[in-house]
């Protein structure tokens, strides 16, 4: 019964209520498409007369009759199921629009950290695939299950009045397909687990060898990628062709029982007749009726795959609603002030490799801090956990002397302005793209932003100015450009913490320095850790951390680690003989 | 219902849902509802595909017709059988009416028969259906599986310059969306499809036999409610709709695909929402086409719907009309018993025929877009190649636009690159400094001017003589989910120890020792991610391995942290020996006593020679020159006796 409920709440995005009215209209006009089987009972009865009462006439007033209730019925239904088609369309997507903006709200609650445990694709299926899958089927499963009981209850009702064992037979094979239902569904949904990772590594290694292309054939390797790509589409091939085999032949099976309940009938009424001990009105009406009760229930046999398709989808929508946000303990204190640090923190990404072991290390309010360390020494790990993207398996992040873990992970966040390495700009304007910062900025701030972050010459250059369209299919900046316009941004949000990528080495020297200038004015004054990739560009730091395997080795000023630290002064060592390295 | 004066007919007054719908209110004319659904949301623009959706996919597929042409014939068999139950109850039902008075008097063995017939015809049906289905099945994965590699195999043949930044979007959406939609089609609904049509076209074949005029008023409600629901679909307004809702589904699926990918900017940034805004707004306006369509086509669903369960309505009167003609009694009721049988059982598969009509239109737009990239135009080979007897690089008057560009990325450049030589090229980005590298390689054709290889025309050289002579190491590196080993071999012969010596002279060796499994560790999407460094680290490896004649370096060491830049630079200098090397270069210094220097800017050369001569003939190289010391001496840390500081160190 739960798994029933939690089954129909994941085919309704979790709120079957709204799915009542939807399924009130389905149930009547399902009736009201019954009536002509009925009335059919009802003119072979008439048609009958002439026969079995010799010398009778034909009641043609009475077919007439039959033919006026038709009519009407034919009116009826067309609004009945006029109604139903606008319900079960409109309807479902109103639901669904519902849950999808819960869903957008849902993930921009989520804790950071589950972003970079789940991946795009993976939110992006569930987005796209998973509720137009619900969408489509959801509504069509439910309403069908809706009128299969319906249907056999009023059946079993009217026709048991008439004869209760013949209605017994009738009934008899439903429950014997029920097996058969839950076979089905069991076993698609056990093959369908093979099926979607086929279809996810055929989908991830097209994208790649459509993406790479260029690389594979300049190295001759695009033939033999080429048949690791055809085995990915064999694996796929004889995984959708389990799938079939696994749900087919039961449904069909299943499908075949039912129909053996109108032999089943016949046998029972032939057997009854022969002994004189039925009505044989009442076995008339049963062969008539019986073909058209089992309908419904083998058309259900039809959906059997897409049921647990839509289930399973279902299921994914729910656990994304459901997703862990981090816990904000009780009694927390407020922070006081924006400084951070790190006491003794331990922490590994999912289970992983240590990330970090036992560091401590200050990032001093309104001083800026510099994190240096060969690739993987948890320098990044360092920012993430000071913006709460995830919590520490041991020790305590500090924020303003408040432990982060009371603290909402959103407010947080809001005292924080992050520029990422990899810019991100949204469709949209440039101006919207700064605005992002502040929502309520004026133009005048917009553009104050971009004069600070160096970006207003540009800007003002682009055809459109601040209102030339970027992103996705637009994108005509350059890296410099992109990254700027990201500086705007952080500049526009104002916050008192700044993390900061400092990778402005993909730059050529005019946006390089533009970009420096643009930092320069973004860090005045704030709490700010950079992870430097150039040594040079933060001598001047107020506290330099060296981290290598996770570990803080030392940190001071760039004299002080000169002359103490040995691994600080391999890194200034090596960079310096780099830029002054020239080829040929 | 429907009369004048209700708002159905004055569309000004009519209830607006989304954006699209209220704009074809305004101006039906602005909004191309030409054609078919299918060609207006399909990308292309070409018209005369020819055959589109299932047959195109048949003709791509080629041998799987026989397949299909056979399961469908065991679904006509099958719908053939399927109307055996109705034939058993109307001759059980008049032996019972015969017996009417007395029903033990029924032929025990006419009773016995109806009972095993129907009971056949379940078990046949149904095992008639599953041949008919798992021949369905096999056929469709097989076109699937054959439409999937001719797409990947025509990527292989498709010149590089095609695969722009927009277009590996749409080919992704292609590629995995569009096939994966025609595999929905042909695997579950195409023997369903044919088990619909056929029914009702076999039953009413079978009852022409039976009484002519009947049978035709059998098929009247089929023929009406597709009439009917034809007419209501094929008016402007409901190809309107209709495409309005495919492409707001386009459109939302854009949104949430940024939506997830920007998340972490949405998250620091945008507490205010204007990108749920967005996502909120197209989810909303999708939503509304929906309910558009619905309302629109709801008059010709309702009809459809109420006049495709008419049969009865039909056959009473006509019984009627029958029995004034003279029918005898007994020949009326055998025909009213069978006729309403039949009628009644073809009611579900009509319906199902609907379902399937309006999926099939739906795989058309994705047929045609995989068609579109069957037809994109391939890379000629040459017809009498010739093999280059140099490794100098030379471009005479070469110029090169993007589509859709309004100037030349490259402006009729000519320059020499000779064997044995390094050449940087450097200037602002957007100079041309990458399209010319990209040309060199033939990644691009010029549209104008010649590139040479040893006095040979890139063009008239066979791609795979090409792709052996040159290598390259790119900005953004292409790491293919496999192992370390597989990514830097690539497929060539080399040993494991030439591997391990390319990774250790790319600096890449501690880093791949320091993965879970060394060597085999799976690096790429799925697997151990690499920071971008070690990925550009592991793409310079795969070209120390391969040593390649000619040398194309974009950017190669971006991404490199103190420790490992200069012994990259140092291995990439060795690998340059005796090699025709581009260095496409950001940090001048880098390329300082480079044997030339080339200074691009707006598509142009505006200065080469060395970096001396540079500096005293072209302005714009020593502005870079200067800017790049600049850049030196900056620091974060930026107070002004910080500054100090630096300068005297630089």
């Amino acid at each position: 019964m739960a798994d029933l409920r939690k089954s129909i709440e994941n085919l309704t995005f979790g709120s079957p209520g709204r799915l009542k009215g939807i399924i009130g209209w389905r149930v009547l006009d399902s009736l009201v498409s019954n009536v002509p089987s009925c009335v059919m009972v009802a003119a072979v009865w008439i048609v009958m007369q002439p026969v079995i009462r010799p010398g009778s006439a034909l009641d043609t007033g009475a077919l007439w009759a039959c033919a006026a209730v038709l009519a009407a019925q034919a009116a009826v239904s067309y609004l009945t199921s006029r109604r139903v088609y606008v319900l079960s369309c409109a309807g479902m997507a109103d639901v669904a629009l519902d849950a999808r903006l819960a869903a957008g709200e849902r993930l921009r609650r989520l804790p950071m950290g589950w972003f970079q445990e789940h991946g795009s694709g993976e939110v992006v299926s569930v987005l796209q695939r998973d509720f137009e899958s619900v969408m489509n089927y959801g509504w069509d499963i439910l309403s069908q299950m809706a009128t299969i009981a319906v249907r056999l209850i009023v059946a079993a009702a009217v026709l048991a009045a008439f004869d209760w064992r013949l209605t017994a037979a009738m009934l008899a094979s439903v429950p014997l397909a029920v097996p058969f239902l839950l076979a089905g569904m069991r076993g698609a949904g056990a093959s369908s687990a093979r099926l979607s990772r086929a279809q996810t590594e055929s989908a991830a290694r097209s994208i790649e060898y459509a993406g790479g292309i260029t690389t594979l054939r300049a190295f001759g390797y695009a033939g033999a990628r080429f048949d690791a790509l055809r085995e990915t589409f064999e694996e796929l091939r004889a995984a959708s062709l389990a799938r079939e085999s696994s749900a087919r032949p039961i449904a069909l099976a299943g499908r075949a029982i039912i129909m053996a309940g109108a032999a089943l009938v016949m046998a029972v009424g032939g057997a009854l007749a022969a002994a004189g001990a039925v009505d044989p009105f009442a076995l008339l009406a049963f062969l008539l009726m019986t073909l058209n009760v089992y309908e419904p229930i083998v058309t259900l046999f039809y959906y059997l795959a897409d049921w647990s398709g839509a289930q399973a989808a279902g299921g994914r929508i729910r656990s994304l609603m459901e997703a862990g946000e981090l816990p904000v303990s009780a009694g927390g204190d407020e922070p006081r002030g924006c400084g951070i640090e790190l006491e003794d923190v331990t922490f590994s990404y999912g289970g992983g490799a240590r990330a970090l072991g036992g560091a401590t290390l200050p990032l001093e309010e309104g001083r800026l801090t510099a994190l240096v360390g060969p690739s993987g020494s948890g320098k990044s790990t360092v920012c993430r956990l000071a913006a709460r993207f995830w919590d520490p398996d041991a020790g305590r992040v500090l924020l303003g002397g408040a432990d982060e873990r009371g603290l909402d992970p959103d407010e947080v966040l809001a005292r924080m302005a992050i520029v990422f390495q990899d810019v991100f700009l949204f469709q949209g304007t440039v101006a919207d793209n700064i605005r992002m910062g502040r929502a309520d900025a004026t133009d005048e701030e917009v553009r104050e932003a971009a004069r600070r972050a160096a970006a207003l010459d540009f800007i003002e250059a682009l055809p459109q100015g601040f209102d030339t369209p970027v992103g996705e299919g637009g994108s005509t900046l350059s890296g410099g450009e992109r990254q700027r316009v990201s500086i705007a941004r952080a500049l526009l949000k104002d916050a008192p913490v700044v993390l900061l990528d400092e990778a402005t080495s993909s730059l050529d020297a005019l946006n390089e320095v533009a970009v420096q200038s643009a930092i320069t004015e973004l860090v005045r004054g704030r709490t700010v850790a950079v992870i430097a990739h150039r040594l040079r560009s933060i001598r001047d730091a107020d506290r330099i951390v060296v981290m290598d395997g996770g570990r803080v080795v030392d940190q001071g000023t760039h004299g002080e680690l000169m002359g103490r630290c040995d691994l600080y002064r391999r890194l200034w060592e090596e960079q310096e003989r780099a830029e002054g390295w020239q080829i040929a | 219902m429907g009369t004048r004066g209700r708002k159905g007919f004055r569309p000004a007054l009519r209830e607006v849902f989304s954006e699209a719908q209220r704009a074809y209110y305004e101006d039906p004319g602005a909004v191309d509802a030409s054609g078919t659904v299918a060609q207006a949301v399909a990308a292309g623009p070409d018209g005369n595909r020819g055959r589109s959706g299932l047959a195109r996919l048949l003709e791509i597929a080629g041998g799987q017709r026989a397949a299909v042409a056979a399961s469908c014939a065991l679904a006509v068999a099958a719908s053939l059988v399927r109307i055996v139950p109705y034939l058993a109850t109307y001759a059980f039902a008049s032996e019972l009416v015969a017996c009417w008075w007395d029903t033990r008097a029924m032929d025990a063995r006419l009773v016995a028969g109806c009972a095993a017939a129907t009971l056949a015809a379940a078990v046949a049906g149904g095992a008639l259906s599953y041949a008919s289905a798992s021949l369905a099945h096999r056929a469709a994965f097989q076109i699937l599986l054959e439409v999937r590699m001719a797409l990947m195999e025509k990527l292989a043949r498709i010149p590089s310059s095609w695969f722009s930044h927009t277009r590996q979007g749409e080919l992704k959406k292609v590629v995995v969306d569009d096939v994966e939609r025609a595999e929905g089609f042909i695997a579950h609904s195409l023997p369903d499809a044919v088990t619909a049509v056929a029914t009702p076209l076999v039953a009413v074949a079978a009852m022409l036999l039976v009484d002519w005029r009947l049978a035709l008023l059998l098929a009247v409600p089929v023929v009406l409610s597709f009439a009917l629901l034809g007419a209501a679909l094929g008016r402007p307004e409901g190809t309107a709709c209709q495409v309005a809702m495919a492409r707001s589904a386009e459109a939302f699926s854009g949104t949430a695909v940024e939506y997830a990918h920007g998340m972490p900017v949405v998250k620091v940034f945008n507490r205010s929402l204007s990108a749920f805004g967005r996502f909120e707004r197209d989810a909303r306006e999708f939503a509304g086409n929906v309910r558009w369509a619905t309302e629109f086509n709801a008059r010709g669903m309702g009809l459809m719907y109420a006049v495709i369960g008419t049969q009865m309505l039909l056959i009473v009167p006509a019984l009627v009309a029958l029995a004034a003609a003279g029918e005898p009694a007994g020949s009326l009721l055998s025909k009213a018993l069978l006729f309403a049988l039949v009628g009644g059982g073809m009611k579900e598969p009509v319906l199902q025929m609907v379902v399937k009509a309006v999926d099939l239109n739906s795989i058309n737009a994705s047929v045609a877009r995989v068609d579109e990239v069957l037809a994109a135009p391939e890379v000629e080979e040459p017809a009498d190649p010739r093999v280059p007897a140099s490794h100098d690089v030379r471009f005479e008057g070469v110029s090169f636009s993007y589509d859709g560009a309004d100037r030349p990325a490259v402006d009729r450049v000519t320059a020499d690159f000779p064997q044995g030589t390094v050449t940087g090229i450097v200037g602002p980005s957007g100079g041309g400094k990458s399209t010319l590298a990209e040309l060199a390689l033939r990644l691009l054709d010029p549209q104008e001017g010649r590139v040479l290889i040893g006095g040979v025309d890139v063009r008239d050289i066979a791609s795979d003589e090409l792709y052996r002579a040159c290598s390259f190491v790119f900005q953004e590196s292409f790491i293919l989910s496999a192992t370390v080993e597989e990514n830097i071999r690539m497929g060539g012969s080399a040993t494991h120890d030439e591997v391990v010596a390319a990774a250790k002279a790319a600096q890449v060796h501690d880093v791949i020792e320091a993965l879970p499994r060394g060597y085999e560790t799976v690096i790429g999407e799925g697997g151990a991610s690499l920071s971008g460094g070690e990925r550009q680290r592991v793409a310079i490896a795969r070209v120390m391995l391969r040593d390649a004649p000619i040398v194309v370096l974009d950017e190669a060491t971006a991404y490199a942290d103190a420790e490992s830049e200069a012994r990259i630079q140092e291995a990439i200098a060795r690998l340059a020996r005796g090699k025709t090397v581009i260095v496409v270069a950001h940090r001048l210094k880098t390329v300082r006593r480079a044997d030339q220097l080339i200074v691009m800017d707006g598509g142009r050369v505006r200065g080469r020679g060395s970096h001396e001569e540079l500096m005293l003939t072209c302005p714009l190289y020593r502005e870079m020159v200067e800017a790049d010391e600049r850049r030196g001496r900056w620091s974060v840390g930026g107070r002004p006796q910080a500054a100090g500081r630096g300068r005297t160190n630089g």
